[in-house]
């Protein structure tokens, strides 16, 4: 989805989203559907950003003040304008989820998805690539999948056949 | 060009991942499990559910067993459905839209019809 697009302002942009953790210098890798997405892999188009942050400290500290710029609330099932919740670097290192909307979309955070150990090992093999306006780490097609199989979810079960082609066209 | 698989349903999915990772066609996984391509085939379909304790035999067949476990509830889906139907009618069609339209523009990319 580019910017030049029809958006409804509160549908999932992730160049906004991005260029705010950019500019609060915020490290993270982005996982789940957009990182399939960026990758060419043929799944529905995700309505969320999930991202696994970098748990150093400060970088925590940096990821809450991108999280308040972009306004994140805490997403709800029946509050569609989600929970306002107030953070920190600390309080955020005290949860493995965060489940968030922002004014633009929704975002969620991972700190260390299923059968991964968080960021420091999708790092090693995330690429740097250019989406959305700007350059991301994004996680390998391998680990996504690694991730996919440990989480076990039913969606998780859905998607691994395709992922699965996939590698063997990107990577035979 | 080869379709891309994929199944409607879990059961249906289970198989096809197996099938897969075991690099085995339809016919050898269902020669191994007792049971016919037809019958696998209409499991990947989604036109046939088999009972768990076949669903458990034929992803033996193929090389795995089925681990379930139980883990606390996490709200995502619900929470993300909330926000989603916020959203005006229209914009849900037209993301719809672009989703099928990414999908099919990303498959022809990677050379599956």
């Amino acid at each position: 989805m580019t910017s030049e697009e029809e958006r409804e302002p509160r549908e999932l942009d992730p160049e906004a989203i991005l260029a705010v953790l950019n500019r609060h210098d915020v490290g993270f890798v982005v996982i789940g559907g957009l990182a399939c997405e960026v990758r060419g892999i043929p799944l529905p188009r995700t309505e969320d950003l999930d991202i696994t942050p970098d748990r150093d400290e400060a970088n925590l500290v940096r990821l809450s003040g991108a999280l308040t710029e972009l306004n994140a609330r805490i997403r709800a099932s029946g509050v569609p304008d989600g929970l306002a919740f107030s953070h920190s670097g600390r309080s955020l290192a005290a949860a493995r989820v965060w489940n968030l909307v922002t004014d633009h979309g929704p975002i969620d955070l991972a700190m260390v998805p299923d059968g991964t150990e968080g960021y420091e090992d999708l790092v090693r093999e995330a690429q740097d690539i250019e989406a959305f306006g700007v350059t991301v780490a994004v996680a390998s097609l391998r680990d996504l999948i690694r991730s996919k199989e440990a989480a076990g979810r039913e969606k998780d079960v859905e998607h691994l056949p395709i992922l699965y082609q996939s590698l063997q066209k990107l990577e035979p | 060009m080869p379709q891309l698989l994929s199944s409607p349903t879990i059961p249906g999915s289970l198989i096809l991942q197996a099938r897969l990772r075991a690099k085995l066609s339809q016919r050898a996984l269902a020669a191994r499990a007792g049971t016919s391509q037809s019958t696998i085939a209409a499991y990947e379909r989604g036109t046939k559910d088999p009972t768990y304790q076949t669903l458990s035999r034929i992803l033996r067949a193929a090389g795995f067993d089925l681990r379930l476990r139980l883990t606390p509830h996490d709200d995502h889906d619900e929470s993300l459905t909330t926000w989603r139907e916020s959203l005006p009618a229209a914009t849900r069609k037209r993301f719809q839209r672009r989703q099928a339209e990414a999908v099919n523009r990303a498959k022809k990319a990677l050379g599956f019809t």
